[in-house]
């Protein structure tokens, strides 16, 4: 991910960034309307500062993700900022309440513990000195608990938190309403515009969406380049047409596949082309969380799991026969989430040798798809 | 209140919102607040913006610096009056404010003011997010030091209004380009002075002396200086004029611009370049749709072709560096001319902070893309520059870029560019030069083949005919070549074209920074130093030893040269003669003998020697012998037909070598000394070493302090034959040896209770070699 140009940050962006870095803000906007990098940003604008600010998130990856972010903007900066502190909540609440209470008992996952009346009352009342920290930033607050919200609020003056209800992954989460009262919020500013893909590719995704569109309207200008359909005949052609793409256009590159032996297959393949370039794969069963660094230019080989909350510049789907024809909503959410994750280019790569009407009757008209 | 230095110098001032300045600082351009102009306090700030107050969110106190404003007249306000003044009056006769009458340049903002701690936070922060703002000094000051002092719309005098010229953010961005992309290497920086040039002095010759003769049209001209009948200006001059179109929304399809480049081209072409456009659309389309990829190899073809594919691929600036990292042997013309071309789609307002360089460079630059783009008697003048375009220099080891006595642009020299003032003299240099143009298979080299006279067997199915063109003759063979067997040995030399390598220098693929690197000369002031890596061998006096004398892929080429050639194995190992054939049996030389100069691979190894320190004068004779497994040498002394100084260079193994002094010194004594002699170096007899110690390999199975089995070295023995009509001879050995100061005289006489030279002479007769 790329910082912007001035006149490349669009007025909702702009007007959230001009919050006053003292206060509370809370922020709502659906996938792609850019909450994590503005949540970056804000703790960026707060680190400068020298307000000691930590950045909190529901997991592990999209703890990496914003450290990764963070170092980058700094590498090219070549500032003397503080590095942006990012934590997961467990952790972010284990180590606090840990240095208020060393003699408490307190589980290493504090997020599996429900009733937390009590202790933030024993939070509020112990409270001596400011808790250290100036500002918390939450990003995906959707995916935390309320009593969360409350600590946060009784330990920190300003909170601000980004959200989308329609994304809740888990069952114990909060709603807004009770994400506002509960850290003491201003009303959310809500975001509407998707800013992470051109036009051409959010038209392709949102064919392939049934339900109530998450975002609304996209501000990417046209980049021009409408989707295509590749029909290749094997793992080495799909490589080969990748290693091409690679070798003209550059940047990041995703090929995302539904099983973890074609994401082999192909991450061996893709390597062997381009013997000088980072070629890695990522499965949700490999532990290599720690590897994945889609910030530098080079090609990531992932399956369907492991796509959720990336971005690339290209995106090449491969197996269309097994996602298409899609026989539930849930179904058409993945392919509508897999398409998303290219932010300039989208191809969608099916089998040469099953060339099933169903796919065919399920693909998006030819001026929004270009056919081979 | 912030204390600094500039507080008294005079300043003009307005207030405005933070998004118009960051507007500002983009496009390098405040635009004004209303069609009339813009209103500055003078001294102070005022605000001509009441009633416009859609974001209220942070406003900023912007300084100006009066004296980086063109000296124009203005409108300025005095005792409830306007008067026309000139802009450099104002300031200190008491006028309260007055109206620039256009665009205030960003870079004569010396501060940004603003009213709290958090404020400036802010500002910083948002700048930050951004990949392209450079904020100034922002300095916190109290509430009323920003009075928001309004302006009454009275009418004033209407002074010339400044407008700023049409594909002036175009230009900048082409011309920032180009000066961060600006091969490293003098010539290009002269091209890129010869650009920028009012009058585009010598702009032609330094365009065509580096093969990129459509840069006699700068993206930033706008008077083009092109006869479009070629296939690289037509595309050059028709990228020109679709990329700096204004796009103030995003950039169309790429495969639409190389249509748009593609129709602009033929309107202006001959009919006999349509096809070759054709092609190279036809290519571009493939390119775009992933059916090829780029070809760098084949760039002589059509390097602007290239260079538009290059951005046409990446068009985005912080896209289009990655081509330069992950393709960094693209030809310099082609990176430079592609990057121009980039900016020039882009503009100044997406360039990246880093691409814009720092402020010197801004403000040169700000000027001049006005200066170029602004048409007939334009207002734009600041007060002239003494030069009219930046110059650059060499210094040391970076090549700088001045401009009135600022530097703009500091780079580390190229090894390319080392190269361009190599002095070919040295043969190590040809000897490195070719190797750079045999691995990037430049054409530089050639080889002359001498036929004897007489005539030879033709064998193959081919052809041969001569033909006569222009005054010159070729041989032409076709139908799959021939062979030519010939009862004499024929004679080849390799030619190296020493103009054609420093074209191919400044032009060619391969990385800027190639190597090798040409050596310096030994009067440059580190030849000291390249002498005092070889050490002198205490035990033996006279004895002395370098380690890497040649590199590692010398000592490859070395030893596939060796190989090349024939053998003489009539002896126990097998050995090479070179410039003197050497009669082991005489134990001299005669003119007879001459085999004829050093081959030139030989050649510069002779003269490296000297060049080193390590031999006084250069060696006419080599002898390369072949040791394997337990093959040596028995104990023997160099014939005194060759002068004092011998070198052995030697390859492959380290083996020992034994030296006994007077021919019988016992091992554990001092008369006794083993030396390792390492691959790749040399060791160098002279003085008693030459005369006094005998010198020998022995015959062992083993490698020294290992089990290994010895395999094979390879010696090179360099020495100098001593003629007999070559007077000077020994006086030119008695001073250079002193200069050597392990060197010696041969000893007239054998020193008291040792051997003489005679009696050593006569001992070891059999074994003088």
């Amino acid at each position: 991910m790329r910082l912007p140009a001035w006149s490349e940050l669009h007025e909702e962006q702009r007007s959230v960034l001009e919050q006053p870095l003292d206060q509370g803000l809370f922020v709502v906007g659906p996938p792609g309307s850019g909450k994590t990098s503005l949540a970056l940003r804000r703790a960026q604008m707060c680190a400068r500062s020298r307000r000691s600010c930590c950045v909190v998130t529901f997991n592990r990856m999209l703890r990496r993700l914003l450290h990764l972010l963070d170092r980058q903007s700094r590498r090219d900066g070549s500032d003397t900022r503080p590095e942006v502190i990012v934590r997961t909540m467990d952790s972010f609440v284990g180590e606090d309440w840990r240095k208020r209470f060393p003699d408490d008992d307190l589980p290493d996952y504090p997020s599996r513990l429900h009733d937390w009346d009590a202790r933030l009352e024993r939070l509020a009342g112990s409270l001596t000195d400011e808790s250290g920290w100036s500002h918390i930033v939450v990003d995906e607050g959707q995916d935390l608990p309320v009593w969360f919200f409350r600590y946060a609020s009784i330990i920190c003056g300003a909170v601000t938190v980004f959200a989308d209800e329609e994304q809740a992954i888990r069952s114990d989460v909060s709603g807004l309403k009770e994400i506002k009262q509960a850290a003491g919020l201003p009303d959310p500013r809500i975001l509407t515009e998707n800013h992470r893909n051109t036009p051409e590719i959010a038209r392709v995704a949102e064919h392939f969406h049934d339900g109530r569109l998450p975002a609304a309207r996209v501000v990417r200008g046209s980049g021009g380049e409408v989707p295509r359909l590749l029909r290749l005949p094997d793992t080495r052609a799909v490589a080969a047409w990748v290693s091409r793409w690679f070798a003209n256009r550059g940047g990041t590159v995703g090929v995302i596949a539904e099983q973890n032996v074609a994401v082999e297959a192909l991450r061996n393949a893709i390597g062997e082309r381009l013997p000088s370039v980072t070629v890695k794969s990522y499965t949700h069963s490999s532990a290599n969380e720690g590897e994945i660094d889609v910030t530098k230019p080079g090609v990531t080989v992932l399956n369907v799991n492991s796509a959720k909350g990336q971005e690339f510049d290209a995106v090449f789907v491969t197996e269309l026969e097994r996602f298409l024809p899609c026989e539930s909503a849930q179904e058409r959410r993945r392919l509508y989430m897999m398409c998303t994750r290219g932010r300039s280019h989208l191809f969608l790569v099916q089998h040469q040798s099953h060339p099933l009407r169903e796919v065919d009757h399920a693909l998006p008209a030819p001026e929004m798809l270009r056919l081979p | 209140m912030v204390n600094d230095t500039t507080s008294d110098r005079p300043w003009f001032g307005l207030v405005t919102d933070y998004r118009r300045l960051f507007d500002a600082l983009e496009g390098g351009w405040l635009r004004p607040s209303a069609p009339g102009g813009q209103h500055l306090g003078v001294a102070r700030f005022i605000d001509d913006e009441s009633g416009k107050t859609e974001s209220e969110t942070l406003r900023v106190g912007i300084r100006i610096e009066p004296k980086k404003l063109p000296p124009i007249p203005v409108a300025a306000f005095l005792n409830g009056r306007w008067g026309s003044v000139p802009v450099g009056k104002v300031s200190g006769f008491g006028y309260s404010h007055l109206r620039w009458p256009g665009a205030l340049p960003a870079f004569a903002f010396s501060r940004i003011v603003v009213r709290s701690d958090e404020e400036r936070d802010r500002l910083l922060g948002l700048a930050e997010a951004t990949s392209n703002l450079v904020v100034p000094q922002v300095a916190v000051e109290s509430n009323a030091a920003i009075r928001r002092e309004a302006v009454r719309a009275e009418s004033s005098p209407t002074p010339p209004a400044l407008e700023l010229p049409r594909h002036l953010d175009a230009h900048h961005g082409a011309m920032s380009m180009a000066v961060y992309y600006v091969p490293r290497m003098e010539p290009w920086l002269r091209l890129l002075e010869a650009s920028l040039d009012p009058q585009f002095k010598d702009l032609s010759q330094r365009a065509d002396d580096l093969d990129a003769g459509w840069w006699k049209a700068p993206p930033w001209a706008q008077s083009p200086g092109l006869a479009p009948d070629t296939l690289n200006d037509l595309l050059w001059r028709a990228a020109a004029e679709v990329f700096r179109q204004d796009r103030t929304k995003e950039r169309p399809d790429p495969r639409s611009l190389a249509g748009d480049i593609h129709t602009r081209a033929r309107r202006m072409s001959t009919p006999d370049v349509n096809d070759q456009l054709q092609g190279w659309l036809t290519e571009t389309e493939r390119i775009l749709s992933t059916e090829q990829e780029v070809l760098v190899s084949k760039w002589r073809r059509n390097p602007v072709g290239l260079a538009i594919q290059l951005v046409l691929t990446r068009p985005d600036p912080w896209r289009f560096s990655t081509w330069l990292s992950d393709r960094p042997d693209l030809p310099p013309g082609v990176a430079w001319s592609a990057a121009a071309l980039c900016g020039l789609l882009s503009g100044y307002r997406r360039l990246e902070a880093r691409l814009r360089g720092p402020e010197w460079r801004r403000e040169a630059l700000a000027i001049h893309a006005v200066r170029c783009s602004a048409s007939g008697d334009d207002l734009w003048r600041w007060p002239s520059p003494s030069e009219p375009a930046p110059h650059p220099e060499r210094n040391g080891n970076e090549l700088h870029l001045r401009w009135d006595g600022r530097c703009i642009l500091k780079r580390n020299r190229s090894a390319r560019d080392s190269w361009l003032d190599a002095d070919f003299r040295l043969s190590g240099n040809v000897m490195r030069a070719k190797e750079l143009a045999r691995r990037l298979r430049w054409s530089c080299l050639f080889w002359d083949l001498k036929l004897p006279e007489g005539r030879a067997r033709l064998r193959g199915r081919g052809e041969v005919n001569i033909v006569e063109r222009g005054g010159e003759r070729r041989i032409a063979v076709a139908d799959g070549g021939v062979t030519v067997r010939f009862d004499r040995e024929p004679s080849w030399t390799e030619v190296f074209d020493e103009r054609r390598f420093r074209r191919c220098i400044l032009t060619e693929t391969g990385l800027v920074d190639v190597r090798p690197t040409p050596v310096r000369s030994i009067e440059r002031s580190d030849a000291p130093k390249a002498r005092g890596r070889s050490e002198r061998v205490a035990a033996v006096p006279g004895l002395s030893y370098s380690r890497d004398f040649i590199s590692v892929a010398e000592e490859r080429e070395l030893l596939d040269r060796i190989e090349a050639h024939q053998w003489d194995g009539r002896m126990q190992r097998r050995v090479q003669h070179y410039g003197w054939r050497y009669d082991y049996k005489a134990r001299r030389v005669d003119e007879s003998q001459r085999l004829g100069p050093l081959p030139d691979w030989l050649d510069g190894l002779a003269s490296r020697l000297v060049d080193a320190g390590l031999m006084p004068r250069k060696p006419d004779q080599v002898i390369i012998n072949e040791y394997i497994a337990n093959q040596g040498i028995a104990k023997h002394i160099d014939a005194r037909t060759f002068e004092e100084h011998v070198a052995m260079l030697s390859l492959r193994e380290e083996w020992p070598m034994v030296f006994k002094k007077g021919g019988r010194g016992k091992k554990g004594t001092g008369d006794y000394h083993e030396h390792v002699l390492a691959p790749r170096s040399v060791a160098v007899l002279g003085g008693p070493a030459r005369w006094d110690w005998t010198h020998e390999i022995p015959k062992r199975k083993k490698l020294p302090g290992s089990k290994r089995d010895r395999g094979r070295r390879v010696s090179l023995t360099f020495r100098r034959v001593i003629r007999p009509g070559e007077a000077g001879a020994a006086v030119a050995e008695q001073r250079s040896s002193q200069d050597l100061s392990s060197a010696t005289r041969p000893p007239r006489r054998g020193l008291k209770g040792r051997p003489s030279r005679d009696h050593l002479r006569q001992r070891y007769a059999g074994k003088l070699i």
